[in-house]
């Protein structure tokens, strides 16, 4: 009788959350056994400060560590190496199961119907025997695991709108941090020492990171997307000219990694938080800046550019590789719809594209679960940007929004949500996304059960200490 | 709204209690257009019902932990117990794998060795494609040879073994490098070091 025009509704973004949310979002935690395990053990009140102070220390860690990216490699050993987020997992998780507090969320269901359809489709892996190793499919899995729980020691471990911007900033320094290091490390790349020929040389895939530039252009791009989102929505210049420093800062980085889908992707999330800010006429300034860069862009990057339509018959790069790889990954689909093949059934260097890997690996119920997940927090997004009271906050989601659709852009190249140096830093903000969400949202995940009524903004507790 | 609630109410006495607590929650906290409308959703009641559970029965989570301990010990299983059971072929594309690959000049052309130098590479659009990182004089077979080591953006086939170019990257195939200044075709000794 009340209810409100069916255009109204889709605009608002709610259709996607009222898809999302069951209505038993909190009981979801607590009629659980194995959680009920958990709660008996009992820390006392005395020191439920200062431990939360320490892991919210810990959380910070666990972001600059996935950044960086530092691995310490053991003596001897070249292969076999240590990430410092991984003891920092561990420790958070032994915390948060001391802790048990956990803040109800609509995306709950489609986190954990993800968990439960990639464990099947591994399980239907080992069955049809298109799994051949199991042992590094159950450690994907755990990688995956680990990404959610960044994703949920850093909501529930947020108390105040105060330590939401710390962890921005830590998050942000962190970037910042890794940028710098790449412009030193191109302005004097030892690796040219080392290899005497001429060539486009990238950072970020010798020495101290040593690895995918892409990778860490796609966690850069995503933090560009964040902190032009601040600089656009800030209400002073005070704070805008140091967010626009750092953007352009991160514009440098992304540069000297030559990653082609990073430039499209950071493209295309100013193009739409120009778009978001200023309407045509922020469309339009956009436009004529990415016109001017691309006119004085330097010569490497239009030859790393054009070298998209090299087909290099015998290896890596270019549009006529991810074709191939495409259409032998779209082979084995018909043959297993539902579940795929299992998750971890081909090594993960093989899939260049986000949506390939969850179609051929966890079939379609798996691909749907994880895009109506991203459909879920591209909905609480638009709702905090709608309905943000301070330019903080809108500025955040705002950015938030043009980094979903950079990395949106860039899992047609990578598999950006499963790779260790993008889904932390990934989840880590949305994380913040979602405590802001909930925190102006009034109860809507209070649904199932009234005892789990709490005033907006406030921590839910499953019979843990009070804060 | 409250219409589509009393419609759900006439399907049951379950239905009905849970869409008339979720029409008392929604009188206070009424919906402003960014909140879900929750009743909208009925239908997934039935697969997840008020007290979190999976057709009334298992609990999500603890499914998810169920499934994973399942999956972790049948994967222990097969891995200690079954390691020959058949597995369908999974296609995959050629792994980029870097080597580094001794040849050992022909004898009729160990005056090659004067006009190679360590550090000579060949580079394409990816960047580096071969280097030479050495050259040694050792006696093989009782005959002092020249012995070429280079470094090459080789790639591991998906049915196994190392390829360069068209070329297979094996002990005995003969492997040509063609740089700005010379050809080098020799037979390969030995395949020092891959790395990953």
């Amino acid at each position: 009788m009340n209810s409100p025009p069916r255009w109204r509704r889709i605009r608002s973004g709610s259709v996607i959350l009222t898809a999302l949310d069951s209505g038993a979002g909190a009981d979801l935690f607590s009629s659980s056994r194995l959680l009920a395990v958990l709660r008996r053990i009992t820390i006392p009140r005395s020191a439920a400060s200062g431990l939360d102070a320490l892991a919210k220390g810990l959380c910070a860690a666990l972001v600059v560590a996935c950044v960086l990216g530092a691995k310490l490699v053991l003596p001897g050993y070249p292969n076999l190496f240590l990430r410092p987020e991984d003891p920092l997992v561990l420790i958070l998780m032994l915390y948060a199961a001391i802790r048990r507090r956990l803040m109800v969320t609509p995306i709950d269901l489609c986190i954990l119907s993800f968990v439960v359809l990639c464990t099947l489709s591994a399980l239907h892996g080992l069955c049809v025997g298109t799994l051949h190793e199991p042992l590094l499919s159950l450690l994907c899995l755990l990688k995956l695991i680990e990404y959610f729980f960044v994703f949920y020691a850093t909501l529930n471990l947020l108390d105040t709108p105060m330590e939401v911007r710390a962890c921005w900033r830590v998050f942000m320094g962190a970037c910042g941090a890794a940028a710098l290091y790449g412009l030193l490390e191109s302005a004097w790349p030892y690796a040219h020492a080392i290899h005497s020929a001429k060539f486009i040389y990238r950072t970020y895939e010798r020495g101290h990171f040593h690895g995918d530039a892409n990778h860490v252009a796609a966690c850069l791009m995503f933090a560009a997307a964040l902190v032009l989102g601040r600089a656009l929505w800030a209400a002073s210049w005070r704070c805008r000219v140091p967010a626009f420093g750092l953007y352009f800062l991160l514009l440098a980085a992304i540069a000297t990694t030559y990653s082609r889908s990073a430039y499209v992707a950071i493209a295309a999330s100013a193009f739409l938080l120009m778009s978001l800010r200023g309407g045509t006429r922020g469309a339009l300034f956009c436009l004529a800046v990415l016109c001017l860069l691309i006119a004085f862009a330097p010569h490497d990057i239009f030859r790393r550019m054009s070298s998209i339509f090299i087909d290099l018959a015998e290896g890596g790069g270019g549009v006529a590789y991810r074709v191939r790889q495409i259409h032998r990954a779209a082979a084995t689909i018909p043959e297993f719809p539902l579940l795929g093949l299992g998750l971890g059934a081909r090594e993960l260097v093989f899939y260049e594209n986000v949506y390939m890997f969850l179609v051929s690996e966890t079939g379609l119920l798996g691909a749907a679960s994880f895009l109506l997940l991203l459909a879920g927090l591209s909905g609480m997004a638009g709702g905090v940007y709608r309905g943000a009271s301070d330019a903080w906050t809108r500025g955040f989601a705002a950015g938030y929004l043009g980094g979903l659709a950079g990395l949106l852009i860039e899992g047609q190249t990578l598999p950006v949500f499963m790779l260790t140096r993008v889904a932390p830093p990934f989840w880590f903000a949305s994380a913040l996304l979602v405590w802001l969400w909930r925190r102006r949202a009034p109860a809507p995940a209070a649904t199932a059960a009234s005892s789990f009524s709490a005033p907006h903004g406030q921590r839910r507790q499953l019979n843990g200490v009070a804060p | 709204m409250y219409e589509e609630a009393s419609a759900h109410a006439a399907a049951g006495p379950h239905d009905a209690g849970s869409v008339l607590d979720r029409s008392r929650r929604l009188a206070h906290h009424p919906p402003n257009g960014l909140v879900a409308d929750f009743m909208a959703v009925p239908c997934a009641m039935r697969v997840l019902t008020e007290d979190g559970k999976l057709f009334g029965r298992i609990n999500v989570i603890d499914l998810a932990g169920a499934l994973l301990l399942i999956f972790a010990v049948s994967a222990l299983v097969v891995v200690k117990l079954l390691p020959n059971r058949p597995l369908r072929a999974v296609e995959r594309m050629d792994k980029e794998e870097a080597s580094v690959v001794k040849v050992v000049l022909p004898r009729d052309t160990t005056w090659l060795a004067e006009r190679i130098a360590i550090g000579d590479a060949v580079t394409d659009e990816a960047g580096i494609k071969v280097r030479v990182v050495g050259i040694e004089r050792v006696i093989l077979g009782g005959t002092p040879s020249v012995v070429v080591s280079f470094w090459l953006r080789s790639r591991r086939r998906s049915s196994g073994g190392l390829a360069f170019g068209t070329a297979n990257v094996r002990v005995g195939e003969t492997l040509a490098i063609v740089t700005d200044r010379y050809t080098v075709t020799a037979p390969i000794y030995d395949i020092v070091r891959s790395e990953p």
